[in-house]
């Protein structure tokens, strides 16, 4: 025959309901926001991993400043990899927006075009078709999905208008990264799109020289490392110049997607311990709760002979039921429905084939048998420590700590009010400092959700006030544009030379070919420098500053990764970088290198040169600029003495008016208004996850505050009575119970973000590690505001219920016998 | 006129074949200033009795004017004030706030007063002064029940209604607690009306009630008072 007691339990639970609905809801909930999140992320990390098989995707890449020869290119072949030229054109884009878009929506950026590609980083197509005639181009699904742009459509590319014949997912481009070095992808002003053949050929952009390579994929980092310098050494070996060069591991474009969803799901894991971990400890808490209530019962049931085993084994029965109810429950509605707006978290921001879902064991196990065996081991720990009172010390309630705490002497100057409330506090102690736990999860979530924006905004904030100059141009080659028109001329014709067919040369009539071939000759200015072909204002020319840069590599001071460098070689005089002392030899780094690579000044610093195999031992004597700097400065001359560069080098220009470069060496233009797409950006892709996060934290909110405030007054519930009884008005009961509630609520809300933010500066400098460039944490007062409001507005969801709940206590339950 | 009047009052609970009659039909009258004892055996409406006067329940029939003032007719905020200004209340088993001192537990009814009785003196006259600090658990079932009778009299009630205050002490200590009582009355002119089902208590009264079967079969004023200290049972 069961146990009796079993009887109980449907009792317990309609008595408690509101008590095992909100621990059933808060479990289920978090259970199916995790495992809808880990059902998504694992499906596309499969597909993710699948894709370079399924679209053949490239194993590395390089680029070389012009067309490399056929030598250069049979020489990297010969170190066993096949190559593909892969040549692309930056091209301006202009679209239609929609009729519902935001005033301000952006209509122009860039797009990067690339002939029709099947045998390598193939497409998949959402939407539509390849292009088959010249004037139709297919564009990005992440890109046309954000501005609205659906295959029909006609775009501007490069001023000529072309007609969106399919919306793709580009292999190499899951992530629309414009440069590898860029922080953020950007879905928003920037994409990638396939033509024709001709359509390319006939675009009059400067084309990127890049080459997909294909290697043994299973090659470890160490090997790829040689492969990278092999490369390098094979194309400079052969006069190729080459400006890129990475392994598909390390191209952003490719792997990014990758490891995002990689990262959050560990992210997600961690959280969905956390709240299983405060759950156990809540329901330690109410079981504790339901024992002190029964006290005396359950000392006549040990009296009686009954086990503890027996006793524990009852008490734990409604966690267990409610605990498998939440886990199954959870799991079917992160499978069913969660697992959608989960995806879209990722479809939103990534360029991905589309989803399939994949049933994962691991994720089953983690938010089914985990939590589970957390949820019930927590619990019945705290059982079993409940249980190692006497029978006696049960008739007597004697089962708690209580009565130490209810024997602190407290000053009877008090006011009586504030001592009573300082007595229900004590009292219920440990449901105050679960609760405190609580608070500081969920505020911990909410603060995470909020601050994330305000980091980015203040990290691409510090760029901008970085930025000494409206226009930071960075060339392949020295270009001098303080050239007379002779100069610019013999220029002209030498590029002529360069880029123009045999064939066609062959066609030319022979005293213009001899006219360009002597004109051609006078190209050289000294050195690598060429001339500008472009005409500039003499005052442009006056105010642009030429200076130096290469990119260095120095260790992390967390983690195993290295930290790029861009290492500027600037005039000691400089007119743009006025705070920056490089006199006499001085080497100054950028305050956030300083701090994210634990530099200290005064001693020397290894750095690395990433395409060669050369350090450098540089000792730092100052630091510049915001925490975001991760730069480093020395003088124009020290620059070219170090990286043993001609006397004349450098390669790039500032300056505050706009310069008419030649296309054809430009690599990069930096302007403040380019940092502004970082935010645009994240704002778009991190957007729903504040939403997400600032919803589960109010979740977390109501019901612990519910669960662990409701104990208060049940336990309370007797004592109530009796001041009903002694007349007291329902306004003043609310003033002594629930201002102790009230009062540690905002306590804890307040007292915790201290802890909050202390918990998010940890938490954001081990998130942003990996990323390039120094991170740091802001936490705006209005933010930290605003989760104490929200906190708040939760909580009087929660009073409004316990004055509901004061009023229901009876005035017969004074007059009950105590049990 | 009467300072505690009760008319006709009927109180019955559940419906149809499971209705118990629990009063049918009580009438009586105490003057301010009296010591009621109301005897009666197990589930004769004594209890009853205190909560319908207390303003714990509700009557079905009748009336119950206290002062001058029918509770019947008072609103449930009406009632409430009216327990906070009239009546002091003891029970059988103290009903003491557990996470209190003896101090704090008076001072709950203390706060409820514009004027209360001087805390100290008090605690000094109730004999709690040296377990002013202590909690309920830490002192004798007499000291708890004092510290109760303290709680109900500091508001300085018109009206003390007692449920059994002795029925879980022993005897020694019972008359200590009616000796108490007795003062109370004297001394504070305090109305008092104490439930309990032993007889030997009614010989401190100055007028007894008896309770049978929800019925009134003894309404009388006591002659020869004795003093509660003197009392035997």
């Amino acid at each position: 025959m069961g146990s009796p007691l079993i009887h109980r339990l449907p009792r317990e639970l309609r008595h408690n309901l509101g008590r095992y609905l909100g621990i059933f809801l808060l479990i289920a909930v978090s259970i199916g926001f995790v495992s809808g999140f880990l059902v998504a992320a694992s499906s596309i990390e499969r597909m993710i991993g699948e894709m370079p098989e399924r679209y053949n995707i490239e194993d590395g890449q390089f680029t070389t400043a012009f067309a490399a020869s056929e030598e250069a290119l049979e020489a990297v072949e010969q170190l066993g990899l096949e190559v593909e030229p892969n040549f692309s054109r930056d091209e301006s884009l202009h679209w239609t927006l929609p009729a519902d878009a935001e005033d301000g929506a952006a209509s122009a950026g860039t797009v990067r075009v690339f002939e029709n590609r099947t045998t390598f980083d193939q497409a998949a197509y959402a939407a539509g078709r390849a292009p088959e005639t010249p004037r139709e181009i297919a564009l990005d699904r992440v890109f046309c999905a954000n501005q609205g742009i659906k295959v029909g459509d006609s775009v501007e590319v490069g001023g000529v208008t072309f007609s969106v014949s399919g919306i793709c997912t580009l292999g190499d481009y899951s992530a629309l990264f414009e440069d590898n070095g860029d922080f953020v992808f950007n879905g928003l002003t920037f994409t990638v799109g396939q033509v024709t053949p001709q359509a390319f050929d006939g675009m009059d952009g400067a084309p990127t020289y890049t080459y997909a390579y294909f290697t043994d994929r299973s090659l470890t980092d160490a090997q790829q490392a040689d492969l990278l310098e092999d490369i390098a050494q094979a194309l400079s070996d052969n006069g190729a110049v080459a400006l890129s060069l990475m392994a598909s591991s390390s191209n952003n474009a490719i792997s990014y997607a990758g490891d995002d969803v990689q990262g959050d799901q560990l992210m997600w894991k961690v959280m969905l311990v956390l709240l299983i971990v405060i759950m156990a400890f809540v329901f330690v808490v109410l079981t504790g709760a339901n024992i002190e209530a029964e006290s005396a019962i359950i000392g006549t049931l040990l009296a009686s002979g009954y086990r503890k085993r027996e006793l524990v084994a009852h008490y734990l029965a409604l966690p267990v039921l409610v605990g498998v109810a939440a886990c199954a429950v959870g799991n079917i509605a992160g499978y069913g429905w969660l697992s959608a707006p989960m995806r879209d978290l990722y479809y939103n921001s990534y360029s991905l084939p589309p989803y399939e879902a994949h049933f994962n064991l691991e994720v089953f196990l983690l938010t089914t048998v985990v939590p589970f065996v957390l949820l019930i081991g927590i619990t019945l720990l705290g059982l079993l420590k409940k249980m190692r009172c006497t029978p006696l010390e049960f008739l007597r309630h004697e089962t708690t700590r209580r009565s130490r705490r209810r024997g602190v002497a407290l000053p009877e100057r008090l006011p009586f009010a504030s001592r009573f409330r300082l007595r229900v506090f004590l009292c219920s102690l440990p449901n105050f400092i679960t609760l405190f736990c609580g608070i500081a999860f969920a505020s911990l979530l909410l603060v995470f959700g909020f601050c994330l924006l305000p980091v980015i905004e203040n990290y691409a904030t510090n760029l901008q006030s970085d930025l000494v100059a409206e226009h930071q141009y960075i060339l392949k080659t020295p270009v001098e544009i303080d050239v007379t028109e002779q100069e610019r001329e013999a220029q002209a014709a030498a590029e002529q030379l360069a880029t123009t067919a045999p064939e066609q040369l062959e066609e030319m009539d022979p005293p213009q070919l001899m006219e360009l071939t002597e004109k051609a000759a006078q190209a050289k200015l000294g050195g690598d420098v060429v001339a500008n072909t472009l005409k500039n204002s003499e005052s442009a020319v006056a105010q642009a500053e030429k200076f130096a840069a290469t990119t260095l590599e120095t260790r992390r001071a967390l983690g195993e990764n290295n930290e790029a460098v861009t290492v500027y070689g600037i005039d000691e005089d400089s007119a743009y970088w006025k705070d920056v002392d490089v006199s006499d030899g001085r080497i100054v780094a950028g305050r956030g290198l300083v701090e994210k690579c634990g530099i200290t000044l005064g001693e020397a610093v290894t750095f690395e040169a990433p395409l060669e195999d050369e350090t450098y031992e540089l000792v730092v004597s100052g630091e510049t600029g915001s925490a975001s700097n991760t730069n480093l400065y020395m003088s124009l001359q020290q620059f070219r003495r170090i990286f043993d560069t001609d006397a004349a080098f450098f390669n790039g220009y500032v300056s505050d008016e706009p310069l008419a470069l030649d296309d054809l060496y430009v690599v990069s233009e930096l302007t403040p208004q380019e940092m502004q797409k970082i935010v645009d950006q994240m704002q778009n892709s991190m957007g729903s996850m504040t939403y997400l996060l600032t919803t589960l934290a109010a979740i977390v909110y109501v019901v612990l505050m519910y669960l662990l405030t409701k104990t208060v007054i049940d336990r309370n519930a007797r004592a109530i009575s009796y001041l009903k009884v002694f007349g007291y008005r329902s306004a003043e009961i609310n003033r002594l119970y629930l201002r102790s509630i009230t009062d540690a609520v905002v306590v804890s809300v307040v007292a915790s973000l201290p802890i909050v933010v202390a918990l998010i500066t940890l938490l954001v400098k081990v998130v942003f590690m990996e990323y390039s460039g120094n991170f740091e944490v802001v936490v705006p007062p209005v933010q930290l505001a605003m989760t104490v409001a929200i906190g708040i507005v939760c909580y009087a969801v929660v009073a409004f219920a316990h004055v509901a709940r004061i009023k229901r206590v009876p005035l017969a339950l004074a007059l009950k016998t105590q049990e | 006129m009467a300072f505690l009047e009760l008319r006709n009052v009927r109180k019955s609970y559940g419906e149809g074949d499971a209705r118990t009659d629990v009063l049918r039909g009580i009438s009586t009258q105490l003057e301010a200033g009296d010591l009621a004892v109301l005897l009666g055996p197990s589930g004769s409406g004594k209890s009853t009795f205190l909560n319908l006067v207390g303003g714990l329940e509700n009557l079905d029939e009748g009336s119950i004017m206290v002062d001058g003032q029918d509770i019947a007719s008072l609103s449930a905020r009406e009632v409430g004030e009216y327990r906070r200004r009239q009546l002091g209340f003891v029970f059988q088993f103290y009903n003491l706030v557990p996470d209190l001192t003896v101090r704090e537990n008076i001072e709950v009814c203390a706060h409820l007063s514009d004027d209360p009785l001087p805390m100290d003196d008090l605690l000094q006259s109730l004999g709690l002064w040296e377990q002013r600090r202590k909690f309920p658990r830490q002192i004798s079932g007499g000291q708890q029940q004092r510290c109760a009778i303290g709680r109900a009299l500091v508001k300085k009630p018109r009206l003390l209604l007692c449920d059994e205050p002795t029925g879980a002490l022993d005897y020694q200590t019972s008359l200590e607690i009616l000796d108490l009582m007795e003062r109370v009355n004297r001394d504070f002119g305090c109305t008092l009306v104490v439930v309990t089902h032993n007889d030997a208590i009614a010989r401190m009264a100055t007028r007894i009630l008896r309770l049978h079967d929800g019925m009134l079969v003894e309404d009388s004023v006591n002659p020869v008072r004795q003093a509660a200290l003197s009392l035997e049972w």
